[in-house]
């Protein structure tokens, strides 16, 4: 029992941060139909940032989150506009793109990494740790799991609940019809770039806290958060969020109790068999811009 | 005919109509390249002859990715996951069964074609990148496979040997490094001519109407969902055969070789090079296998980094690739310097038939 709690928690501090990026690339699909592959690599950009504030600058890790987050946010708008605005008439050569991006992003960070290509690891931020029933539950998993409770919680209130959300999902439903109606649909892009962006960089500083990361590990994020939010119904926010603690518990689970070696492969398997059975999603989602 | 004849028709051709080469100038650029390919282990140290072999192995799954995404539009980063099929059934029945070369190749080939075929199948449902996605996740479920292992042992992380297993090709001795290129030049050359094939015959022109449009193509009686998967079980094959040789030619594979950054890679091959011109996948393969031994390419991150700046430059500036750039880049050079030195005002007319 205290270990299934443990792997509770274990999994939804997993579950927390490919919900953070999931968000992300299902806000950015949504708008403009372009597949983000080099997410991962601005997740763990906003790790490397983190831990290079703390450790490297010998600060605090609570200003190395917030700088991972608003450079990682800067970072995110630069792409949108020095490079992927002049693909969204065609979202493929955007995703290759963005493939272009990730051997970009990846080997640059190698370069600027003071310790190279190695393991970077940054000691918990918060020491506590909660003894329930038994189970030690460490309160840095607590945190990332309330911090991204919370953050996403705004998120969808925005998305669901205000003008601007409306807005959004107008223009995802009809880019052309909602520009037509006054909606400055480029500075929306604009702004879910931004905002997947902060949300991949405190998802990357909370994954930082919470195991070691390399600059390589961005590519296997990436494909949770879009198996995640191809079983949610890609550009569905919610039904990412959801998919995205079913998959961290999932993986959880298996690693405790099945062969941990393959908990990796879930989150393909998972998506292959949402593409051949279900292929808008679980929860049937905003189709984005027609694929081509 | 005269020589004057000939040179205005020459020089019609290069003015009037659709810019195209002539049959001369396809046939220099053919004869050059045939040559210098024929030529490397001539010129070349060891060492670049062994990577020059590489590089014609991997450019005949390049020709395979390069068949369905130029013909029939569809593209893949599965491929690195089929090669490895190839090679891991070349390797594991040559060790454990005792298999040939000549045996285990087409084994390859036929399940890197039946493992394509399966993968194909959400074609059916899914368009555009959707499909990418499915392509993604299958590479990296391939190699999860392989380090995970069967109950090969040593075929998990560490990898598998594959010593000595070149045959003799038709009682050549495959001793020496350059015999083994030339066997790998005869594959390639039988590549380019199965894709010249399929291009000109009936399925491609399906393949290429399917890519044009599939509500179209469906309306006049193609079956898509056919095309699609009969397309993506052939590129299997080549990949396939690729794989099989790739092992026995490195002696040593292992699942990092195979990953979803080199299913990257052999698209980036594909679209540095272009799917389209017969020699694109090749040069592609080339140039992405020989960048790295320039010598201010001695930072092996700087290499990647321009890899990934090449292919964002190359979709968003040049989305046909190089040999389409080359050639549009020679075509206005040739008709400038012609127009400058023949001072022909008004091109004669001459008839001439337009061939696809």
């Amino acid at each position: 029992m205290e270990i299934f709690l443990q792997q509770v928690i274990n999994g939804l501090s997993i579950g927390a941060v490919i919900a953070l990026m999931a968000l992300g690339v299902t806000l950015i699909f949504g708008l403009t139909g372009l597949v983000m592959f080099a997410h991962g690599e601005l997740l763990v950009i906003g790790g490397f940032l983190a831990w290079f504030v703390t450790i490297q600058l010998s600060s605090s890790f609570w200003l190395g989150l917030l700088f991972a987050i608003v450079a990682v946010g800067l970072i995110g708008v630069a792409l949108e506009r020095g490079v992927f605005r002049f693909t969204f008439d065609s979202p493929i050569n955007g995703f290759i793109v963005s493939l272009g991006l990730i051997i970009v992003l990846q080997h640059l960070l190698v370069e600027l990494s003071p310790v190279g290509a190695s393991i970077v690891d940054l000691p918990a931020p918060i020491t506590t740790v909660f003894d329930l029933g038994g189970a030690r539950i460490p309160a840095t998993r607590v945190l990332v799991v309330g911090a991204t409770l919370a953050v996403v919680a705004l998120m969808l209130w925005a998305i669901y609940r205000s003008g601007h959300g409306r807005a959004l999902r107008a223009s995802a439903i009809d880019r052309d019809t909602a520009a037509l109606m006054g909606i400055p649909v480029r500075r929306y892009i604009m702004v879910v770039f931004l905002v997947g962006s902060l949300l991949a960089g405190l998802g990357g500083a909370l994954m930082i806290g919470l195991f070691p990361i390399d600059p390589f590990i961005g590519g296997r994020f990436v494909i949770k958060a879009f198996a995640v939010a191809l079983a949610g119904g890609l550009g569905n926010p919610l039904g990412a969020i959801l998919a995205a603690f079913g998959l961290g518990l999932a993986e959880a689970m298996g690693t405790q109790y099945f062969q941990p070696e393959w908990s990796e492969s879930y989150a393909f398997i998972v998506m292959i068999i949402i593409l051949l059975v279900r292929p808008r999603g679980l929860l049937t989602g905003l189709q984005g811009p027609p694929a081509r | 005919m005269q020589m004057k004849t000939v040179a205005r028709n020459h020089i019609a051709d290069a003015l009037s109509g659709p810019r195209r080469w002539t049959t001369v100038e396809r046939a220099v650029v053919i004869i050059g390249v045939g040559l210098f390919i024929l030529l490397i282990p001539e010129f070349s140290t060891s060492r670049h002859l062994f990577l020059a072999t590489v590089a014609g192995t991997t450019a005949i799954a390049v020709y395979g990715l390069a068949v369905i995404f130029g013909q029939a539009g569809i593209l893949s980063l599965a491929h690195a996951g089929l090669w490895a099929i190839g090679a891991y059934t070349g390797a594991i029945f040559f060790r454990e069964f005792g298999w040939s070369y000549w045996a285990v190749l087409p084994l390859g080939i036929v399940f890197a074609s039946i493992a394509a075929a399966l993968l194909a199948y959400p074609a059916l449902r899914i368009r555009g990148h959707f499909f990418l996605i499915a392509t993604f996740g299958f590479g990296e479920l391939v190699r999860i496979v392989l380090e995970n292992g069967g109950g090969f042992e040593s075929g998990r992380r560490l990898g598998l040997i594959v010593q000595g297993g070149m045959p003799d090709f038709f009682g050549i001795g495959l001793q020496s490094a350059s015999s083994i290129y030339y066997v790998t030049v005869a594959y390639l050359a039988l590549a380019i001519l199965a894709v010249y094939l399929i291009r000109r015959s009936g399925f491609g022109a399906t393949m290429r109407a399917v890519r044009e449009n599939e509500d179209l193509s469906e309306s006049i009686g193609i079956r898509i969902a056919r095309t699609k998967i009969l397309a993506f079980t052939m590129s299997g094959a080549f990949t396939g055969a690729a794989g099989v040789h790739y092992a026995f030619l490195l002696k040593h594979i292992e699942p990092s070789l195979f990953g979803a950054q080199d299913g990257i890679e052999l698209a980036l091959m594909v679209l540095l090079g272009g799917a389209v011109p017969l020699l694109g996948p090749l040069l592609g393969a080339g140039v992405v296998l020989f960048v790295p031994e320039l010598p201010f390419a001695e930072n092996p991150n700087f290499v990647q980094i321009a890899y990934g700046l090449a292919l964002i430059l190359l979709i968003l500036l040049l989305p046909r690739g190089l040999v389409s750039g080359l050639k549009a880049l020679y075509v206005e050079a040739r008709d400038l310097l012609i127009r400058l030195f023949a001072s022909v005002r008004e091109p004669p007319q001459a008839p001439r038939s337009e061939r696809t």
